[in-house]
């Protein structure tokens, strides 16, 4: 279903992605990990069309986001990272908007809106404008308006942020739903407990570039310090903190 | 304090300074073409009004009134533009600025920071009007034959003029802030404009301008004179700004001093005020501001329209996007101030041409002033509708925002946004330019044929100057902007608002021959045969511009649209 091939993408001089392959087959949980500034999100906004790669190419369901955009936006759906919707329409409003573009039909949409908004219990708030959201409810509705318009695959940045237990727990439950409805995920996270417990493949990136893939067993097998769990094995690739001198620091010593 | 002040300001500069360095080379190539084009508009616009000028000049009698009374009319509308674009800076600035949370828990003396905000909303609101002073002032130094004492000198009173109205813009704002809550801002300001539209309306019976339109009469004539010599609104600081300019301009020192002295003062006032306002009373309505981002959302009348019922024929992804666009508009306080500049420039442009009236001018000149006139009617049509389009059509897309992402994950190529974009755009420019056209056709009572001209030339500035709106728009997005006042002064705005003004001008030009060939022959138009081709050519030439204004634009916004990274 998603299929990247040699993606590079620099800025300027510096490379953000270097050479990533990655193929995520059709109703697959893909977990993409890797330490801050690793390049996920560059490599998820050129799979969505939002940057252009210097070279390489992605498909996605098929079609080349390069050369048939609108096939490709027609089947996914994305959640960015950061939750930037019109502040000045109110939840109910947005979602009627993502229905009208996607070409929804107007009475079943709308029934649907009314669940999932009160699925992610912002019911309450779907006639306030969306600049009196938190960050956490901005979140909730843009899943809620992709779950709305029903992709075949979705595209997801940092899903957990920002999210109360509850409700990641909802989400959780939604992620596994979904994929039972063999749809297929592309999810980049920090949560590990996510990874562990979801994904069937996981990459993770480092300085631009992949160092490992496969599944679990996979990952654990070739961990060469045959750690059981995913922390161990992910701090033992992009290497471990140095936590004595963050102590050193706080407690004053040099 | 001092020390507070000059580390906030230098957060500012560096700001700036980082953001234009990390441009690197296309940072210096965009200064450099920035620099250039602005420097060919200013002496074009210095030529341009030169002209003008000296064609006032050469009617007896009147010119030097005349001129006069365009310099008063200038700074007028000045300061409307300024009062309003400071009023929707401060409010961006001081009140929905997302350091000011941090800077309030700083150590750091309230009034040094109130003031630090208070230069950059200064700089912000003024620094083009600062520059339109270049060119208008020349001119009127040219035309006057006065000496570069006397120019340097108008930038003071400039200057001082531009110190009330910032003074004067924060301090109303500080106010309202603190009466009225945030999600209120708009009933204010539909409240402000009424009293706005009230008083300009008494403004204008003041003027008098049936007293004015008689000149051909010898015995009128003197009183005609009279009531051109008699102060327009002699208790605004635009006019003592514009007296103090004229004087120092045209060697009448005394009273330039005297005006001068009026600003100074006016300046020390104003700013007192604004420091009076900046403790206590700023705080508590920033709280209040703060506090009311979480209040409920009332649902007003425009929200119970049945929007999707009367756009129904539209294809649904345009429709939703209409609706979208015309929902955010209608909520967006910042929007309301606007559409006030829009409503006051335009009942200045229409009261200043309801003073002349074609069909009572003494016959010898008519020909003349009917070329004049047509030009600068168009010209000033013109000028008003590119100000409005370069605040509203060019920033239709940077309005977006951050939000933009969702738009590109729409299943819509950039084309059908930006048609979207065009046609809800385009109506309202049409609507609006064809009434001042219009209008100014009527209060001038020109012919027929040049009325209808007219409306025509009015439709054209309407596609092309949207068009190039939409386009340039989109070539030059700015996502992150605070505001849209920010978004028309940005370097793309100012390049539209060049483009703009150039193509109306390129425009006028290219008619002004055939005009003059209509004026001079009357019906008897076909009489010779080269004039006339030349005249053709002219219109054809005037026809291509307009195509080219049009479809450059468009096909260049939708390629960078194509390419845009978010
Ligand atoms: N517009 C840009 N210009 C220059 N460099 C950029 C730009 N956007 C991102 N980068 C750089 O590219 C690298 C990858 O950034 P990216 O946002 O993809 O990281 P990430 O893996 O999503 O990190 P995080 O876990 O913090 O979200 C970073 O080093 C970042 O500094
Ligand atoms: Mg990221």
């Amino acid at each position: 279903m998603i299929e990247l091939k040699n993606l590079v993408k620099k800025y300027g001089k510096f490379t953000a992605v270097e050479n990533l392959s990655i193929t995520v087959k059709k109703g697959e949980i893909f977990g993409f990990l890797g330490p801050n500034g690793a390049g996920k999100t560059t490599t998820i906004k050129i799979m969505t069309g939002l940057l252009k790669p210097t070279s390489g190419e992605a498909l996605v369901g098929g079609f080349d986001i390069q050369k048939d955009p609108v096939s490709v936006k027609k089947i996914i759906g994305f959640i960015p990272d950061r939750p930037y919707i019109y502040e000045k329409l109110t939840g109910k409003e947005f979602l009627d908007f993502i229905a009208g573009v996607f070409k929804l039909d107007k009475t079943s949409s709308k029934r649907k809106a009314a669940e999932l908004l009160a699925l992610f219990e912002i019911d309450k708030w779907g006639d306030e404008l969306i600049e009196s959201y938190s960050h956490g409810m901005k979140q909730k509705l843009v899943m809620a308006s992709n779950i709305l318009h029903d992709p075949e695959i979705y595209i997801i940045d940092e899903p957990m942020v920002g999210l109360d237990p509850k409700s990641a727990k909802i989400v959780r439950e939604m992620f596994l739903d979904l994929k039972k409805a063999g749809k297929t995920l592309f999810i980049s996270t920090h949560s590990l407990e996510i990874v562990e417990s979801l994904c069937d493949t996981i990459g993770i990136i480092q300085n631009a570039g992949l160092i490992a893939k496969g599944s679990m067993e996979e990952l654990r097998a070739s961990s060469k310090s045959g750690s059981r769990n995913l922390e161990d094995i992910f701090l033992s690739l992009t290497g471990a903190p140095d936590l004595a001198g963050v102590l050193n620091y706080i407690s004053g010593e040099k | 304090m001092t020390a507070d002040l000059l580390a906030l300001l230098r957060i500012t500069s560096r700001t700036v300074k980082n953001s234009f360095f990390k441009a690197g080379s296309r940072g210096a190539i965009r200064g450099a073409v920035l620099a250039l084009i602005g420097f060919l508009f200013l002496f074009g616009a210095y030529r341009g009004l030169g002209r003008v000028l000296a064609a006032f000049m050469n009617i007896p009698g009147v010119g030097s009134v005349l001129i006069e009374k365009l310099l008063a009319m200038v700074f007028l509308t000045f300061l409307f533009m300024l009062l309003f674009s400071n009023i929707i800076i401060s409010i961006a600035t001081y009140y929905l600025s997302d350091d000011m949370s941090l800077q309030l828990s700083l150590p750091v003396n309230r009034r040094a920071l109130f003031l630090s905000r208070f230069s950059k909303v200064t700089i912000n609101s003024s620094w083009m009007v600062f520059f339109m002073g270049l060119p208008i002032f020349a001119a009127y130094a040219a035309v006057l034959k006065s000496g570069l004492a006397g120019f340097l000198a108008s930038f003071a009173a400039l200057g001082l003029f531009l110190l009330i109205v910032s003074s004067l813009g924060v301090t109303l704002t500080v106010l309202m802030m603190r009466i009225f809550p945030a999600k209120r801002i708009r009933d204010f300001f539909v409240f402000l404009s009424v009293a706005v539209v009230c008083a300009l309306l008494v403004f204008i019976r003041l003027l008098q301008p049936e007293k004015l339109t008689n000149p051909n009469e010898q015995m009128i004539f003197k009183d005609f004179l009279a009531s051109l010599q008699a102060p327009s609104a002699p208790y605004l600081p635009s006019f003592w700004a514009s007296q103090a300019v004229f004087g120092f301009l045209s060697g009448a020192y005394f009273n330039a001093l005297k005006y001068l002295g009026f600003l100074a003062a006016a300046a020390g006032v104003s700013f007192t005020l604004m420091l009076s306002v900046s403790g206590d009373i700023f705080l508590r309505g920033w709280w209040n501001s703060a506090e009311n981002q979480l209040m409920r959302y009332r649902k007003k009348f425009f929200d119970r329209i049945d929007y999707r019922k009367y756009l129904g024929r539209l294809a649904p992804a345009v429709r939703e996007m209409v609706i979208k666009d015309v929902l955010v508009f209608i909520r967006d306080s910042t929007q309301w101030p606007q559409l006030m500049i829009i409503v006051a420039i335009n009942i200045i442009y229409v009261a200043n041409i309801s003073m002349i009236d074609l069909s009572k001018l003494p016959a010898g000149y008519s020909i003349i002033i009917k070329d004049v006139l047509f030009l600068v009617i168009m010209g000033f049509a013109g000028f008003v509708i590119a100000s409005i389009a370069a605040r509203f059509v060019f920033s239709s897309i940077s309005i977006e925002g951050k939000s933009f992402w969702v738009v590109r994950m729409a299943p819509m190529t950039p084309g059908e946004f930006l048609k979207e974009k065009f046609w809800i755009n385009f109506w309202p420019l049409l609507f609006l330019s064809e009434i001042l056209v219009i209008l100014s056709a009527i209060f001038v009572k020109i012919d027929i044929i040049t009325g209808i001209i007219s409306a025509v030339m009015g439709l054209f500035f309407s596609v092309c100057l949207t068009a190039m709106g939409i386009g340039m728009g989109a070539i030059f997005p700015k996502f992150d902007a605070a505001n849209t006042a920010e978004i028309a002064t940005s370097y793309g705005g100012i390049l539209y608002m060049i483009f703009a003004i150039g193509y109306i001008g390129v425009s006028e030009f290219l008619l002004a021959y055939p005009m003059h060939l209509y004026y001079t022959r009357g019906i008897y138009l076909f009489a010779g045969t080269e004039s006339l081709l030349w005249a053709c050519l002219a219109v054809l030439a005037f026809l291509l511009v307009q195509a080219a204004a049009f479809a450059l634009p468009m096909l260049r916004g939708k390629k960078a649209l194509e390419r845009l990274e978010l």
